[in-house]
């Protein structure tokens, strides 16, 4: 029995040094990468300290034009839009952890039903993984992955879990370089998605899910406390079928009605708002705009923050 | 509770510290205890079945002790058949019954409206069936003796290392075990600590990390061409093997550490030489089950040829119905007696006089690995339409340049995984292992098992999904 105690101890000696030296390395990998995937995107946010912060799904990360938009400001712009299908808790985490480090000016907050509707995918909170040695919100929202988050987060290297591959190619500049977190999409829809969309019946409707509507209110709550201006966009998808234009018409008054709720202005720039945005060159797929489409989008919402006095305030 | 996750490590070192801490003729009371608190942490309510069942099969037993008549003896014997294959039958295969017999009352032109219970399958119920029907069996063929201590026997049934996915025990083989005083041997508990890392290492590192890329591709079979179908099937043939081989080892490790032995499950199936070989290596526990209980039973190969053959084929087709509810899983069965009656068949008939030597060594290895890759379709499609789509896809569609990659940085993990897989099975069925690893290179062994952890931190799938095989 003592041998093996002797065995264990000795192997977790050499485990314990190995995880912080291992976890240490990757961890400098992470904050000297900018990807919006598996870099310290928040950690580039607070440095540059911009006034105008977009912040959503991919949707956010491939429409708004962060350089265009913060010409035509004045103020500059960084896009904390991810890959993936983001909810509530996503924004929630994202103010909270920023404003630990500055107040920006303006919070632009991509939208979309998946914001409010359908359960919150909570295993996809493992995105504040990285943060959550340092930033309490980061901790509070990985702890609902499990109760044995604590217990994982003993080790330096389980926060940058399956990153390791990604991390050296961002390190070896193997990576796509965004663009103060805009990523451009390139190319344009085929005619075979077009004509899909023509035809395409929208899915049952999910319902609103309490723990997204909680967050949200937390996100909106944080930031208001602050001082921070919130304006919620609904960028434009590609939609032609008469369904899921109606479809997307019911989803808009919704949002308007989440969001007037909490005192915040609901900008809709959706195609079933604004006719101009149905057209299939502007698009790389039904739910994407490519870059051309992202930067006539990122103008016209320049154009319709102007209009609605919404512009960031400059702060000392 | 999955053996994959932290709770099972707490359970396993609560367990464990105490049972070398307390007396030994305590312990079996204290293995008992840890088995259904193992169990009901999943549903406490199915623990009703276990217990429902093992009484019968307890007083069965008893009555078989005591009663010549043969009669009377096959009575109780049908009786205890009845009481388990009954349950597995209502929780696992009624609704398949009905489902089927209303599709063909549907193809001859009568509709019918099939009852459906749609009951949560218990938790192991196939594997701690055949281990009930295995005691009643032995003790009706006197070959093992009627349990007197019931907790003795719950335990058997509930030993929660092999409860929910086996090995399926015996209770010639397990019961005894419950009664040797068990001391610490530093050697035994470190391998079967190292058992257990390995298992870990097979099911976070490479099953749940394959996982990713098969379950997206086979999701949609029918959005994917050849070329993507074949290394999701692939992936799936290391995947299933690793997922299940994992729980083999984890139950095995858990168990040494207490001082007994499981019976062997997995001996590197993917180095089998033919179909015969592959069962050999493949799932032992189930495969010897079935040579005892039913191949033997039916005559075995004591009648001939012929009648060997169709019992053989008997045995797969129960085994395919074994496996799932899914005539996938029943063709399945069939794939592997068609290509054992045919092995059969050429030896007898036709035999390829075959040089024995390293390429025709390689050559057989690889040709069972083609056909065994092949019958996983059947394992993990759906449903026989999207299996039918796999394979016409596979030979007709190929389309390399429309090969979907999906996450790249997945499929690199995941032939990491495969690569080091293959890496340890070569070396353990070349023998280095036992002669070189285990004796001699401690630094290295230890170096190892460092390595092991590290990987699973680094690139393991945190809460991963269940093992495959609790679905049965």
């Amino acid at each position: 029995m003592r041998k093996l105690l002797l065995s264990l101890l000795a192997m977790t000696a050499l485990l314990f040094v190995l995880d912080r030296a291992i976890g240490a390395g990757l961890e400098r990998l992470f904050r000297a990468s900018a990807n919006p995937t598996d870099g310290d995107v928040l950690g580039h946010a607070w440095t540059m300290r911009a006034p105008v912060i977009v912040c959503g799904a991919s949707r956010a990360s491939h429409h708004y034009v962060s350089d265009s938009l913060g010409a035509d400001l004045g103020a500059p712009v960084f896009n904390l839009g991810r890959d993936g299908s983001w909810g509530a808790a996503y924004e929630y985490g994202t103010a909270g952890i920023l404003l630990n480090h500055y107040t920006p000016s303006l919070w632009i907050m991509d939208v979309d039903p998946m914001l409010v509707r359908t359960p919150e995918i909570l295993d996809r909170l493992s995105c504040f993984l990285p943060w959550a040695h340092s930033e309490p919100v980061a901790r509070e929202l990985v702890g609902l992955r499990s109760h044995w988050e604590p217990v994982r987060l003993l080790s330096r290297i389980y926060p940058f879990n399956s990153m390791v591959l990604r991390l050296v190619a961002a390190h070896r500049g193997q990576d796509a370089a965004p663009r103060a977190g805009f990523l451009p999409l390139l190319g344009a829809m085929s005619p075979a998605d077009v004509e899909r969309e023509a035809v395409g019946v929208p899915g049952a409707r999910a319902d609103l899910d309490t723990l997204k509507l909680r967050f949200l209110a937390r996100a909106i709550g944080a930031l208001h406390a602050r001082g921070v201006t919130v304006v919620a966009v609904r960028s434009p998808r590609f939609v032609r079928a008469e369904a899921a234009i109606a479809r997307e018409r019911l989803d808009g008054q919704e949002l308007e009605q989440v969001f007037a709720r909490h005192g915040v202005r609901f900008l809709d720039l959706s195609s079933s708002a604004q006719p101009q945005w149905a057209d299939p060159s502007l698009y790389r797929d039904a739910s994407h705009l490519n870059e051309t489409g992202a930067l006539r989008f990122t103008a016209e919402l320049a154009d319709s923050l102007r209009a609605h006095a919404l512009l960031p305030a400059v702060r000392p | 509770m999955r053996f994959n996750s932290l709770d099972y490590l707490f359970f396993f070192l609560a367990v464990v510290g105490p049972f070398f801490a307390i007396p030994p003729r305590l312990r079996k009371t204290w293995l008992l205890v840890a088995s259904l608190v193992f169990y009901m942490y999943w549903s406490p309510v199915f623990i009703l079945l276990i217990l429902y069942s093992t009484t019968i099969d307890y007083f069965v037993a008893r009555r078989l002790a005591v009663v010549d008549d043969a009669r009377a003896r096959r009575g109780l014997l049908a009786f205890s058949y009845v009481t388990n294959f009954g349950a597995l039958f209502v929780f696992k295969y009624f609704d398949f019954f009905m489902d089927s017999w209303a599709g063909v009352m549907q193809a001859a032109g009568f509709p019918v409206d099939a009852p459906a219970l749609r009951l949560i399958l218990p938790a192991g119920i196939s594997f701690y069936t055949f281990e009930a029907i295995s005691y009643t069996t032995d003790v009706y063929y006197r070959k093992y003796p009627a349990e007197r201590d019931y907790a003795r026997l719950l335990l058997f049934i509930v030993y929660f290392p092999k409860l929910i996915a086996g090995p399926i025990e015996r209770a010639w083989h397990l019961i005894p075990q419950f009664e040797r005083t068990v001391v610490f041997e530093y050697a035994r508990v470190r391998e079967g600590l190292a058992r257990i890392l390995w298992g870990l290492f097979k099911k976070v590192v490479v099953a749940d990390r394959l996982a990713v890329y098969v379950d997206t591709i086979y999701s949609h079979p029918d959005q994917h061409v050849g070329s993507t179908l074949l290394l999701a099937t692939l992936f799936f043939t290391f995947q299933i093997y690793c997922d299940f081989s994992a729980y083999s080892d984890i139950a095995s490790g858990t168990a040494q550490v207490m001082g007994i032995d499981l019976l062997r499950n997995f001996r590197r199936p993917y180095f089998a030489t033919s179909i015969a070989d592959f069962w050999s290596r493949w799932h032992i526990s189930l495969s010897t089950w079935f040579r005892d209980y039913v191949y033997i039973p039916l005559g075995g190969n004591r009648s001939g040829f012929w009648k060997t053959n169709q019992n053989i084929f008997t045995v797969f087709l129960v085994s395919g119905i074994w496996h799932g509810a899914n005539w996938t899983f029943v063709i399945w069965g069939i794939w592997h007696g068609v290509f054992l009656l045919a092995q059969n068949i050429l030896d007898r008939y036709a035999p390829l006089f075959v040089r024995p030597g390293r390429l025709s060594h390689v050559l057989q290895v690889a040709c069972t690995f083609v056909i065994v890759t092949l019958s996983w379709v059947l394992f993990r499609a759906a449903s026989v339409s999207d299996a039918l789509h796999v394979y016409r896809a596979i030979f007709t569609n190929f389309d390399a340049a429309r090969f979907f990659p999906g996450n790249g940085a997945q499929l690199a993990y995941g032939a990491f995984g495969i690569a080091v897989l293959l890496a340890v099975e070569t070396c353990t069925e070349l023998g280095f292992y036992s002669r070189f690893f285990l004796p001699r290179l401690k630094p290295a062994r230890w170096l190892a098992y460092a390595s092991v952890v590290l990987l699973l931190l680094l690139i393991g799938v945190v809460d991963g999904g269940q093992f495959i095989y609790f679905q049965f």
